[in-house]
């Protein structure tokens, strides 16, 4: 009985992908070996370029004198004064 | 085969020795995914997946000849993923489908009405059931390897295997017109 199952199930043992299978699979490989070559190239410089951008960003706070985060981007204190002058 | 020579190669950027294990292992792989998802063209983006995260395995393979072991590991997980997401997006629609296949195939059977009729009788199977009988019955993996690849006891795979093949007999005696 088992072995008339498993001689039954036997003729589904030859499956295979759709033709031109090897081809694509081929054509993923090279893609990802093209896209790895960029990554090793790009992600130093990536690296480097937002390394630089965040020194460049605490210099130029530096630089500003800004005593607290509300004097840096600008805003007033939110004095009665300053809001009496607005309320103007 | 020589599979310690092209895995080496391989390793070192040889495309022409990765395309022989493609060829190699291509039917090995296809019976595992076409068994697990049925003749269906996701069997065939799958089967290319495999081989995708084969390649980019290769360096983590420590028993060469043993890959083909390791490239069924591969080809049973992303099956079942797979099968996780199809079960998510098609759940109704695709029982109703398969309902319909089976009433319709009930005249002579032909070789390749064979075939396909025992995918879709595995295809009926519970995954769970499904992973044991697709690696012991049709890639012929013994109950140790199989334990191993789907990472459950010895003995779990036995009697996974005893319930989906009376399964798979219910599902198939009506069908081929046998009494088992």
């Amino acid at each position: 009985m088992k072995n008339d199952l498993q001689n039954l199930v036997d003729c589904a043992k030859s499956a295979s992908f759709s033709e031109g299978f090897e081809e694509r699979v081929m054509q993923r490989i090279q893609n990802e070996t093209w896209h790895n070559s960029l990554t090793i190239v790009f992600r130093p410089l990536g690296i480097a370029a937002a390394f630089a951008i965040i020194t460049i960003l605490v210099w130029q706070i530096g630089i500003s004198g800004a005593d607290s985060f509300r004097d840096l981007i600008g805003v007033p204190e939110m004095t009665i004064e300053n809001i009496a002058y607005w309320g103007k | 085969m020589n599979f310690t020579k092209w895995i080496e190669s391989a390793k070192n950027g040889d495309h022409v020795a990765f395309r022989q294990l493609v060829r190699a292992l291509e039917t090995k792989v296809a019976t595992t995914v076409v068994g697990m998802l049925g003749n269906c063209p996701e069997a065939d983006d799958v089967g290319q997946e495999v081989f995708l995260r084969f390649y980019r395995a290769l360096g983590k393979i420590r028993d060469p000849e043993k890959c083909e072991h390791f490239i069924v590991k591969i080809a049973i997980n992303l099956s079942l993923t797979e099968l996780k997401k199809r079960k998510r997006r098609f759940k109704f629609f695709q029982s109703n489908v398969q309902e319909e296949d089976f009433r319709q195939e009930t005249d002579e059977i032909e070789t390749q009405e064979k075939t396909e009729m025992v995918q879709k009788a595995i295809q009926k199977l519970e995954t769970k059931f499904r992973a044991v009988v697709v690696l012991r019955m049709l890639d012929g993996y013994s109950v140790k390897e199989t334990a191993e690849i789907l990472r459950i006891p010895e003995g779990t795979v036995l009697s996974r295997l005893s319930r989906g093949q009376n399964k798979l007999r219910i599902i198939l005696e009506p069908l081929m017109g046998v009494k088992w």
